[in-house]
């Protein structure tokens, strides 16, 4: 049982269904999304394709995704609302034990 | 009508002074690092061209030193002096490219040939004369040509070209002498 | 007299003695260390040398010269169009300041949810661009941010535009009107317990007429 019950660019598209939710940025410990990106700033990439990260540990997943909200919008509430969209998505496929979602907004406006 | 009021901030941050600028910056605003990108980048592009001899490496001298320089604006304590720290930012780089070719076998003493001099046939015009004397600077030995650059672009001392190059400040003020005879003697068959 | 042509084109790089014999027991490093000091302390055994004086002369139109050919070439860059900017800005764009995490509040136990520091100054940031005659250099969130309920003082440092004072404008209306919105802001876009919005004028700006670009294409 190592594989996520489901395929992870499904996750994005319903985390940017969600109105108010502009952007997905590659996400994780908001350390390492800094030190990592010393080393893509260096080698030009393209965009990871996935940007949320799935993880499954003895607790259940662990889902995190950073998002950008968009003007006109009020963060927290999009905040809650990628929540419950992320929650719903896993709800739907299957029902996993869900430890964690985080979401980190990282821009608004 | 938002992109009216971006277009004004816009204007208001090109006008807006170093200071602002890598305070904003310093605070994680992209848009007014662009504009000191823009504002300082050529001078940078110039210097380190000159410092490397050619541009080759330019754009990614100049690409690295302003990553390095967004990374470290937050630590830069008074934002007015901006300009002279990416100076000095990309002054180093380009001299540790340098380094990185091996190419420093004469950075001592060894070239006395000067450049063939251009004896122009016709009376002196400006624009003429100008690329004449960019030339000349182009053509100086590589040591005197870096110090000459770190001199009169990086405002750096003495003592300053001396640790950077790594060199005694006596060899330091030999070079620069050579250099501005060069160019003297130079601009003077353009009398 | 008149200043002869030869000698001075004749100086040989090589020899100092020679240098120092023609130039009064100056040297060329000498004279251009005079200029650097704008001829002060004025020293009479360079002055009244007539051979400093035209070399002294010789060094300024060197300068001059080499101040066009550094512009030249600054101006050259400059209109560059091959991308340069872009390319340093989409690889600076990566590396966000996030700064501390500012958590929200939720009814899901597995919920995780947060602003980051970066996010909530960019807005404010945006808030202060919004208002005419102001731009905000530094925002500072004051306590501890991570903590639901801790008192935050938000510190603004700000520069003001002195013709939106021409307009009948004063500071403490500008700030006003800043303090107006940044907290509308807060209080859409955070949960932070607001103690106090504290502004600073540390610099009047002059905002210059911006004039009419001949034609420069944007990116």
């Amino acid at each position: 049982m190592s594989e996520p019950a489901v395929a992870p660019d499904r996750l994005d598209d319903d985390i940017l269904a969600v109105p108010g939710v502009d952007a997905l940025y590659p996400a994780g410990p908001l350390l390492a999304t800094v030190v990592t990106s010393v080393v893509a700033a260096l080698i030009p990439s393209v965009d990871a394709p996935n940007p949320v990260v799935v993880v499954e540990r003895s607790g259940g997943l662990s889902i995190a995704a950073n998002i950008g909200v968009g003007p006109d919008h009020a963060a927290p509430d999009v905040c809650r609302r990628v929540h419950d969209a992320i929650a719903e998505h896993f709800s739907r496929a299957g029902d996993p034990v869900i430890a964690e979602i985080a979401v980190t907004v990282a821009r608004i406006g | 009508m938002t992109t009216v009021t971006r277009l004004a901030v816009a204007s208001a941050l090109d006008t807006a002074s170093d200071a602002l600028l890598a305070d904003r910056a310093a605070d994680g605003d992209v848009r007014a690092f662009e504009v000191l990108v823009r504002r300082h980048g050529p001078l940078m592009r110039v210097h380190a061209t000159r410092i490397l001899g050619s541009n080759d490496e330019t754009d990614d001298v100049v690409q690295e030193s302003f990553i390095t320089a967004w990374r470290q604006l937050p630590t830069l304590e008074n934002g007015a002096a901006v300009k002279s720290w990416l100076m000095r930012i990309c002054g180093r780089k380009s001299i540790d490219r340098v380094r990185a070719r091996r190419d420093h076998a004469d950075i001592t003493e060894t070239d006395a040939a000067a450049p063939a001099a251009l004896t122009p046939h016709h009376v002196a015009e400006t624009q003429e004369q100008a690329e004449a004397l960019a030339r000349c600077l182009a053509e100086l030995p590589d040591d005197q040509r870096r110090c000459w650059t770190l001199r009169e672009l990086g405002e750096y001392s003495y003592t300053d070209i001396a640790e950077e190059l790594d060199l005694p400040v006596s060899t330091v003020r030999g070079l620069l002498a050579r250099a501005r005879k060069t160019l003297l003697r130079e601009l003077e068959d353009w009398r | 007299m008149n200043t002869p042509d030869t000698p001075f084109v004749a100086f040989d790089p090589e020899e100092q003695a020679e240098e120092q014999a023609r130039l009064s027991g100056h040297t060329i490093e000498d004279l251009n260390d005079y200029l650097d000091r704008g001829r002060t302390p004025s020293d009479s055994s360079i002055d009244d040398s007539p051979a400093c004086t035209t070399a002294l002369t010789r060094l300024e139109r060197l300068r001059s010269a080499l101040r066009r050919v550094d512009s030249a070439a600054v101006d050259r860059e400059a209109a560059r169009n091959d991308g340069w900017v872009a390319t340093i800005i989409d690889s600076i764009r990566l590396e966000t300041r996030a700064g501390r995490r500012i958590p929200l509040a939720s009814d899901s136990p597995v919920a995780r949810l947060a602003l980051t520091e970066g996010a909530v100054i960019g807005v404010l940031r945006t808030a202060g661009d919004g208002i005419d005659g102001i731009l905000i250099s530094r925002c500072r969130l004051d306590g501890d941010v991570t903590e639901p309920g801790a008192p935050i003082t938000v510190r603004l440092e700000v520069s003001v535009g002195t013709d939106g004072m021409d307009a009948g404008e004063s500071v403490p209306v500008l700030t006003a009107r800043l303090r107006a919105a940044v907290y509308a802001v807060l209080v859409q876009q955070t949960e932070l317990s607001i103690a106090a919005v504290d502004i600073t004028v540390t610099d009047l700006y002059l905002r210059t007429t911006p004039s009419t670009p001949e034609g420069d294409a944007d990116e």
